[in-house]
């Protein structure tokens, strides 16, 4: 089985740069958590299936739907293709040997998945206290291609209180803390299991030159 | 009325703190006797002064209590290594901040313990549902260096939003739900 030329980057790939706020962000389950996706107590998604224990909750990886769709969702690296393909990259590389079936990714076709509308939850900021003083943190997407999948997009966070990087180790664990609170209320709320109907993306988003028509 | 009952109410107008102090020597006495059928025939004499036309009757809170032991019982198993205290305090630590939930008398309640050493609560009574987690100080068993972050919706408006030490948020969190005509009896 050849993997799919529509997932890896072009050399006439640009960064999407157009607006995805009606587009679908698709959250790919770890097959090791074996809970229902929803908790019949609440008809809320089950917090802990929102990221695996591996991933920290405030950077999480999601995949744009419209040209990566329902048919792309069984194709799972294996280890050694997660170690070649798994990292980021220019959205123009050029990936010469793409990832070979049972050597780099293989189908499983039980794999589980969430969704959210991106304007359900880009661009809101949540307000919040903490030991009486006010702060705002913000969950934004960021289009993060990686060798095995343009269209991989980073789910994160950011707070009013600053970098993360510049503040001292306590501080730093209270603010992440908080987004990975926020995290967990906003996306449980949002998120979908259900896949949902979804529009193409026009190819002048992530092309630099549009095909001419003919 | 067994004693330590009648001493919550001859003291009730001596503040808050002896409050809390009392609620904590109280959910002790509770877990001791670690008997989730007696509990609510038990605390129902103390609770019921407190709440005259708040809550709901009490009706399937010791269902929700059960079934929050054994959802922790289950998911704390899987993450005991990543905790640091040992099994007796973790477990009155959760049972703390799941009583103060249950006083509200929730018509659903879950509980998931997360990959932060949280344990996270969705608890939904009506309108309004209720986002609370425990972050579990893991280095003391100590309630007062374990921190909430409690959100409140109703619907799908978000009214409260507040994160901090534990019994400050609760004292926060207590007036707002008081507004939805829903209390946390030790607190009203």
């Amino acid at each position: 089985m050849n993997y799919p030329q529509e997932l890896l980057p072009q050399t006439d790939y640009k960064l999407i740069d157009c607006n995805v706020e009606n587009c679908f962000l698709l959250r790919l389950v770890d097959d090791a958590i074996q809970e229902e996706m929803i908790n019949p107590e609440t008809g809320y998604i089950r917090v802990n299936l929102i990221c695996s224990p591996r991933e920290r909750i405030y950077d999480l990886s999601v995949i744009l739907l419209g040209v990566y769709t329902q048919n792309h969702i069984p194709i799972e690296l294996t280890r050694e293709g997660k170690t070649k393909f798994g990292g980021y990259c220019e959205p123009n590389s050029t990936i010469s040997d793409p990832p070979v079936y049972n050597d780099h990714f293989v189908l499983n076709k039980n794999k589980r998945f969430w969704v959210s509308k991106i304007s359900s939850i880009s661009n809101i900021e949540v307000p919040y206290s903490r030991d009486n003083s006010n702060h705002t943190v913000r969950c934004y997407v960021k289009h993060t291609p990686t060798k095995w999948n343009f269209w991989h997009y980073s789910l994160r966070w950011e707070s009013s209180e600053g970098n993360l990087d510049d503040m001292d180790e306590k501080k730093r664990g209270k603010v992440l803390q908080r987004m990975a609170n926020e995290a967990r209320v906003m996306l449980s709320r949002m998120a979908n299991v259900e896949y949902p109907q979804i529009e193409a993306l026009p190819a002048s988003c992530y092309q630099k030159k549009s095909p001419v028509a003919a | 009325m067994p004693e330590y009952f009648q001493k919550e109410i001859d003291i009730s107008a001596h503040g808050q703190h002896l409050k809390q102090l009392l609620f904590k020597m109280l959910m002790a006495k509770i877990a001791t006797d670690n008997c989730a059928n007696t509990y609510y025939s038990t605390i129902l004499p103390f609770t019921s002064h407190t709440t005259v036309g708040l809550n709901t009757p009490i009706d399937n809170s010791n269902t929700l209590l059960i079934k929050m032991e054994n959802a922790w019982k289950k998911q704390y198993e899987e993450r005991r290594e990543e905790f640091q205290l040992n099994d007796y305090e973790l477990t009155e630590k959760m049972r703390l901040s799941t009583d103060i939930l249950l006083q509200c008398s929730p018509d659903k309640m879950s509980l998931e313990v997360t990959t932060d050493k949280s344990i996270f609560y969705t608890t939904i009574k009506n309108d309004i549902t209720i986002y609370v987690e425990h972050y579990i100080e893991v280095r003391d068993f100590v309630d007062d260096l374990d921190e909430l972050i409690v959100t409140v919706f109703r619907g799908n408006e978000r009214v409260f939003n507040y994160g901090g030490n534990f019994w400050d948020t609760v004292n926060k969190l207590q007036p707002v739900l008081q507004d939805y005509s829903i209390a946390i009896p030790q607190f009203a």
